[in-house]
């Protein structure tokens, strides 16, 4: 922008009269002032060309500052805006400044609150497991797996109503039941049988036969499961989960028994079934060849 | 040449939620599998409809028991469900529920059942079994 000048009226006026539209000589406030001046004169002493080359040089400056303040505007719009690309056309997104100033903040909070979301659910397992999906890992075995209709073991003198009953040796069992189930000839020596828990409805009887280690100081402690599940009812829909991790490998026995062996995290389990009932041995102490062994001396 | 650091810097920022968000479903997909608590869970359901709900732990549970359970049609319909969320402390859970009210004679239907133990679910879907 022009500064102002020192000079006289006279000076004043030669210098308008004289100053080129794209260059003017003087500034915009001095142009209006001598043009103020000029038109405040008597009508007849008015210098008509005077008036009109002040008007001309006054509209070109306005307008050049107009544009020089959308010049302005633009490159304040450009700053003001982030470019993204999608195939080969630039897309442009415009942002207030003060927006645009917090995108980076945006950007850090968004992700902490993924991140924070992410681990919440995570570490939170009530809340994660709130909602299950399908289970691909479990072994699911059905009384149809089982042929229900063999004359099954558990169908003597059993009660029609569900009854769930703990007792504390195979005896006990043998005379809640009513029958003679298949018991392992062969244990680990530290073994000890802690109880035996027996449920029964019309359909099965499900018998847990928990063993503790008597050597221990926590002997009290679970350290082997015998799981029995005997079907009693062909006209039932029975469904077993056994968990697992992965898929386990069956193995055929000497013995002819064809025994299913796979892991839950740190539990070993060997699984062995007949035509009425299904069998499990299941330890976080002991291995597989310990379980199998046990299972393929069951009856024995 | 400042856009195109925005665009590997935006790129960055999708690349990441991307392979958090794969991360979080893997962990998702991992602990509904195997097992920390449960051994086995049962579901059996008498021609009465009479139904047995039976979960065994690896361990003693401060709290061990059926948390929630559906009943569906065979095709899928839901009939009804109910959360007793009955609890127990051991190492076995049993308990039985009638549902011949909720049922009609000569459809078939099926439950859906959420075990509990010291804050593990596991789900299980029973065969199908007509009234």
């Amino acid at each position: 922008m022009k500064q102002r000048t020192n000079c006289t009226k006279e000076e004043r006026i030669q210098k308008i009269m004289n100053s080129a539209l794209d260059a003017p000589l003087l500034s915009a406030q001095e142009i209006y002032e001598a043009m103020e001046e000029e038109s405040n004169k008597p009508p007849k002493s008015v210098n008509n060309a005077f008036i009109n080359k002040c008007s001309q040089l006054l509209c070109r400056m306005y307008a050049c500052e107009v544009q020089a303040h959308a010049t302005e505007a633009e490159k304040l719009r450009s700053k003001n805006q982030l470019c993204f690309r999608i195939g080969s056309r630039p897309l442009k997104v415009h942002f207030s400044p003060c927006i645009k100033r917090i995108i980076p903040q945006i950007i850090v909070a968004t992700s902490l609150i993924v991140v924070i979301g992410i681990f919440g659910i995570v570490q939170v397992p009530g809340r994660l497991k709130a909602k299950p999906s399908e289970d691909k890992e479990q072994l699911m075995v059905y009384n149809d797996c089982l042929d229900a209709s063999s004359p099954s073991l558990a169908s003597a003198t059993r009660p029609s109503e569900f009854s769930s009953k703990r007792v504390y040796s195979y005896e006990d069992a043998f005379s809640e039941l009513g029958y003679h189930f298949m018991i392992p000839s062969y244990l680990p020596q530290e073994v000890k049988i802690k109880d035996v828990y027996i449920v029964r409805d019309e359909t099965m009887d499900q018998i847990t036969i928990t063993y503790s280690d008597k050597n221990k100081a926590d002997g009290e402690n679970a350290v082997l499961f015998l799981d029995f599940s005997f079907i009693n009812n062909q006209d039932a829909a029975i469904t077993i989960a056994v968990e697992q991790t992965g898929n386990g490998q069956s193995y055929l026995l000497p013995s002819g028994k064809q025994i299913y062996v796979t892991k839950n995290l740190d539990e070993n389990l060997a699984m062995y079934k007949t035509s009425q009932a299904l069998y499990q041995a299941s330890s976080t102490y002991y291995d597989n060849n310990t379980l199998i062994k046990i299972i393929d001396s069951l009856g024995g | 040449m400042k856009y195109m650091k925005q665009k590997r810097c935006l790129l960055a920022v999708l690349c990441s939620l991307i392979i958090i968000c794969s991360f979080w479903v893997g962990i998702y997909e991992a602990e509904a599998r195997e097992s920390a608590y449960f051994r086995s869970t049962s579901i059996s359901i008498s021609s009465a409809f009479s139904v047995t709900f039976v979960a065994r732990a690896k361990q003693n549970m401060q709290e061990l028991g059926l948390k929630s359970y559906t009943l569906y049609t065979s095709t899928g319909k839901y009939i009804m469900s109910a959360s007793p969320k009955d609890y127990t402390s051991g190492l076995i859970f049993s308990t039985n529920i009638d549902l011949s009210s909720h049922v009609e004679k000569g459809k078939s239907y099926y439950i859906k059942a959420t075990f509990y133990a010291d804050g593990e679910t596991k789900t299980i879907t029973s065969s199908t079994k007509q009234y």
